[in-house]
Order: C-alpha cells, then structure tokens, then sequence
C-alpha cells in the first residue's frame, strides 16, 4: 500500500532514511526472537522435568503427613502445628534475559522448624517436617521457572508480532512509495525536458 | 526478603506450617480471588495454590501472572493429580513457538 505523501525530493530522502532503520530494527528483531526463542525452549524442557519431579515428591510427602497425623490425634496435632518457630523467607533477584527481567529465588529458612514438644508427637512428624523442608527450595525453583515462561512466552509474543509487521508491511510500504516517488520524479524531469526540446524548436523556427 | 504463601484446602498444606511459609486455607472461589488479590499487593514473592482451587479461579491466576511482581504456582493438591501446571506450561509453549513441540503425546 502507497504511503500518503507528496511525491518530491525531501519526502523521498525521508523514506530512504527511514528504509534503512527499519531495515536494521528488523535484523535486529528477528535475531532477539531466536535468541528468546532458544532459552524459552531451554528453560521448558527443565521446567518440564522439575515439575514432574516436585509432583512426585509433594505427593509423597502428603502421604507421609497423612501417615504423621493417623499416629497423632487431632488435638495434639493442632497443638503442635499452632506456632511456628521457623521464618521461611526467599530472596529475589533479577536476571536480564534478552532485556526480560526474570525473577531469581534464594530460599531461606530462618529458625529450627522442631518447635514441639517431642513427648506428645509421632516420631515420624520429624521425618515429615524434613520431607517439607526439602522440598521447599524445589517449589520456588517451579515457580521461578513458571514465571520466568510466562513472561518470555509474551515477550516472545510482542518480537514476533514485531518482526512480521516490519517484514510484511513497513518494509514492503516503504520500498514501494519509493519507488513511486522516484518513478514520478523521473517522469517530472523527462516531461520538463521534453517541453524545453518543444520550446526550443519553436524559437528556433 | 519476601515472604511465600501457600493457598488451597486446609489438609493439603496443614504440613507447611511449622516451617513458617503463610497458609491460607480455603475453599470458596470468591474468598480465593480476594485472598489473592490482598497477597498480591503485599510482600509476597511466591504464591503457591493447590490445582483444586486453582481450576476455579484460573483466570484470576493468569492475570496476575502476567501483569504482578509475584510468581503463581499451582501444585498438585491431596486427592487428585490434574496436571494443571502442565497444561499452562503447555499453553505458553503454543503461544511462543506457535505449536506444541516438546511434548505433546505426554499429557492426555
């Protein structure tokens, strides 16, 4: 499609100018959307395998904490479980991918997490906190995958949807209103040539 | 340093407490959604929630992954496993590379 401006010099060297950037955004787009693209398809697969990893165990530990509180009746559970000694804490870094800003997670657990009384409880609740405690670092390494996807994927999204409309419409758009415009100018200068050929045969005769 | 919050039924994250992390037991869509919303706005860096609850407010949790500081994670809850985690995993797969390439026989 034809850009809607006047057709003369200054417009023309305008598009040129504005042919060049957008000819090099363009390079530069496409080669941030492999380059995301690759790390996306990286950090999936390892989202993949951990995830399957962390079901497995949480469900084992459910089990195991079903197992704990079968041993223990309701109160002295509900006695024990009421105050938390422990502060589980994460830290948070980002990481710049590709000019995406991904959170990074550092797990901390402050304090012992054995705040009961050993007389009262199963000895298996010991084993079972152990089990949790494990297994904590694991779910935020999940959950800085998942959010580190998330936003790649829409990251991805807007390159991508970048990079088609500078290759199917900007570029073309501009090539083409080039060419026009020095089509028409060409035309102007043969048609004011030819007119001084006429005028000068006139005078001559 | 930010704290971390687990959100679902009572049973399936009763095992948490001890450690220090926030539990917020529910089981009701609107009170999920508002507890949500309140966690969001204050100093939490990861939110867990179990599939159960997870299914009923999916969009809610969508949103903010996309839009909020705080990364939501949906684990798997007591009863039944519904792959869940998997799926949206899936869906930002699709919509990155356009098709499903990694795995698709896996699930279903």
């Amino acid at each position: 499609m034809l850009l809607k401006i006047n057709p003369n010099r200054m417009e023309l060297l305008r598009l040129k100018k504005r042919l060049i950037v957008a000819k090099r955004g363009y390079k530069l787009l496409k080669d941030k959307r492999d380059a995301l693209i690759q790390v996306f398809v990286r950090l999936a697969k390892e989202n993949h395998q951990v995830r399957e990893e962390l079901e497995e165990k949480l469900l084992k530990c459910y089990t195991f904490f079903s197992s704990v509180s079968s041993l223990m009746s309701k109160m002295t559970l509900e006695e024990t479980l009421m105050f938390p000694k422990a502060k589980s804490r994460t830290e948070v870094s980002f990481k710049n991918i590709m000019s995406v800003n991904v959170p990074q997670y550092k797990f901390k657990c402050e304090g012992k997490y054995y705040s009961y009384s050993l007389v009262d409880t199963a000895a298996e609740l010991d084993s079972a906190l152990k089990k949790y405690h494990e297994i904590l670092p694991l779910m935020l390494k999940v959950a800085e995958l998942d959010k580190s996807i998330t936003l790649l994927a829409n990251e991805i999204e807007k390159t991508r949807r970048r990079v088609n409309a500078l290759e199917y419409v900007i570029i073309p758009d501009l090539e083409e209103t080039i060419k026009f415009i020095t089509m028409k100018l060409d035309e102007m200068a043969r048609s004011t040539n030819s007119a001084i050929m006429r005028i000068k045969e006139i005078i001559r005769a | 340093m930010y704290k971390i919050a687990l959100m679902g039924d009572r049973d399936t994250i009763i095992g948490f407490k001890l450690l220090g992390v926030s539990l917020f037991p529910t089981n009701k869509k609107e009170e999920a959604v508002e507890i949500l919303n309140k966690l969001v706005k204050a100093e939490y860096a990861a939110i867990f929630v179990t599939e159960e609850i997870a299914c009923q407010i999916f969009e809610e949790i969508e949103k903010l992954q996309k839009t909020s500081f705080v990364s939501l994670t949906i684990i798997p809850s007591k009863l039944e496993k519904k792959y869940l985690g998997l799926k949206i995993l899936r869906k930002n797969i699709e919509k990155a590379i356009g098709t499903d390439i990694l795995f698709r026989k896996e699930v279903e």
